[in-house]
């Protein structure tokens, strides 16, 4: 499959911290690539500059293989393109789950309200929330299934790519895996998604390919079995310990304790 | 008695005057204020411009904006000096100078992400400060809002400077034509308070109405039963 997206060397300041200090990542159609690091590491800003929810300041983003960052690119067409899921999911309040989820198709795209209705309902039986939850408004909605209606939104926008960030974090267990089911769902049928998620089941279930994050570059790319291994070859900074944590979390480390070494 | 019955007649068709005033200014204010909010949510420029300009109103009294309105405004653009419209414009621009800061405040009750989602979904600012910022801060405002047409209502009784024939201006008619001046301004003031009573009426409906569940508004609807 062709490259769906690509960012090359992103830099973005928030005055003199460097969120991201040359970030390259790329997604290729159909792929899941699991996105993990330290906090602060620049996750979200990564997300939000692929979304150019944020301008980088420096390097390239290209979206089905033109250049996005050039100057003149309308970035409301990018966004529509490149679906972004909060860690809080952000559903419209005053609206119902229906509501949200139509809400793009009919004020973004400006579909017709017959086809809009139809992406709409197709969206949320996707992402498996129940008929009878659907006119119902947020607060009145559990955390995994506003999260699910957040991941509906996004679908029906009929994306080229999803980006997740950290879905799951903030979820009860029932709801996590809701949403992790959802997520997983939507990989198997084909939707390119980049996760953001230190949800070690959420990994695991996806087998996708993981990457590392540290000091805003993405620092080191393997498969889930291959973890252990650049986690060793990683040597002892930051970095390294978070690959050894997280492929302990993941159950296939051998950990060895740092006191020892 | 029965003959104090044209007088009464007479106040009350008084009133519609203050009913139109107050309902015609208050649903144009909010019109101006909601595009001004929208505008000044999605240009940092519009933003100053508009709090400028309702700093200025807002310290202007209402009977100097009316007077004004009349005697400057629209003559100016050409247009004859009526009294009712001279009293609803002023009126209108008075309070929309006060809701738009209502509006405001209400908006930042409205969480920052609901916003960047709006954007991150591809709308403009200005399209995520229509469809999403500005119905909830509405919903947030109302009970602020209906304060404003319950002032309107009495502020519309100024109207009698340029002219208006309003229930108030009926009965100092009245009271004169037929002393008892005081019995007469107890009466009319018992009549606008039944006005003011039947907006607070119409705000508690309309808050029910438009209340979303498990949110700000519909808990205070809660307190209020």
């Amino acid at each position: 499959m062709e490259v769906v997206l690509e960012a090359v060397g992103l830099v973005k300041r928030f005055g003199s911290f460097k969120a991201l200090d040359g970030a390259s990542i790329s997604l290729r159609g159909g792929e899941v690539k699991a996105l993990a690091g330290p906090n602060g590491s620049g996750k979200t800003t990564l997300l939000k500059c692929l979304n150019l929810l944020l301008r980088p300041d420096a390097g390239s983003i290209y979206l089905e293989g033109s250049e996005v960052t050039a100057p003149g690119v309308d970035a409301r067409h990018v966004r529509q393109r490149v679906a972004l899921v909060f860690q809080e999911g952000y559903l419209f309040s005053h609206m119902t789950a229906r509501e949200n989820v139509l809400f793009g198709p009919l004020k973004v795209r400006r579909l017709p309200r017959a086809e809009a209705e139809a992406l709409a309902a197709e969206a949320l039986e996707a992402v498996g929330l129940d008929r009878s939850l659907w006119g119902l408004y947020p607060a009145q909605l559990s955390g995994g299934q506003r999260q699910r209606v957040a991941i509906a939104r996004a679908l029906a926008m009929e994306p080229a790519v999803i980006l997740y960030d950290e879905p799951t974090s903030n979820l009860d267990p029932l709801g996590a895996e809701e949403v992790a089911a959802a997520i997983v769902e939507l990989a198997k049928r084909g939707v390119t998604s980049l996760v953001v998620t230190h949800d070690a089941a959420l990994i695991a279930e996806l087998g996708a390919e993981v990457c590392l994050m540290s000091r805003g570059r993405v620092a080191l790319c393997g498969r889930l079995e291959e973890l252990p291994a650049l986690a060793e070859a990683a040597g002892d900074g930051e970095l390294a310990r978070f690959a050894r944590a997280l492929a302990g979390r993941l159950g296939k480390a051998r950990v060895v304790p740092v006191a020892a070494r | 008695m029965l003959d104090l019955l044209p007088y009464i007649a007479l106040i009350l068709a008084g009133l519609r005057y203050n009913l139109l005033i107050a309902a015609s200014a208050f649903l144009a204010g909010f019109a101006a204020a909601a595009a001004a909010l929208v505008l000044s949510l999605s240009s940092p420029a519009a933003a100053r411009l508009v709090a400028a300009a309702s700093r200025a109103v807002r310290g202007v009294p209402p009977l100097v904006l009316i007077a004004a309105t009349y005697w400057l405004l629209l003559p100016a653009l050409g247009l004859p000096s009526d009294a009712l419209l001279a009293c609803t414009a002023a009126l209108a621009v008075r309070t929309a100078a006060f809701q738009v800061q209502i509006l405001r405040a209400a908006a930042s009750a409205v969480e920052r992400g609901q916003l960047e989602a709006a954007l991150a979904l591809g709308l403009s600012e200005r399209e995520a400060a229509l469809h999403v910022v500005l119905p909830q801060s509405t919903r947030f405002a109302l009970p602020a809002l209906f304060n404003e047409l319950s002032s309107l209502l009495k502020e519309s009784t100024l109207g009698l400077a340029v002219g208006v024939l309003d229930a108030l201006a009926r009965t100092r008619l009245v009271s004169i034509a037929t002393g008892y001046s005081l019995v007469w301004m107890l009466a009319a003031g018992l009549l606008v308070y039944a006005a003011s009573w039947a907006v607070l009426r119409l705000s508690r409906l309309l808050h029910r109405r438009l209340a979303v569940p498990g949110t700000l508004g519909a808990g205070v609807v809660e307190l209020w039963r």
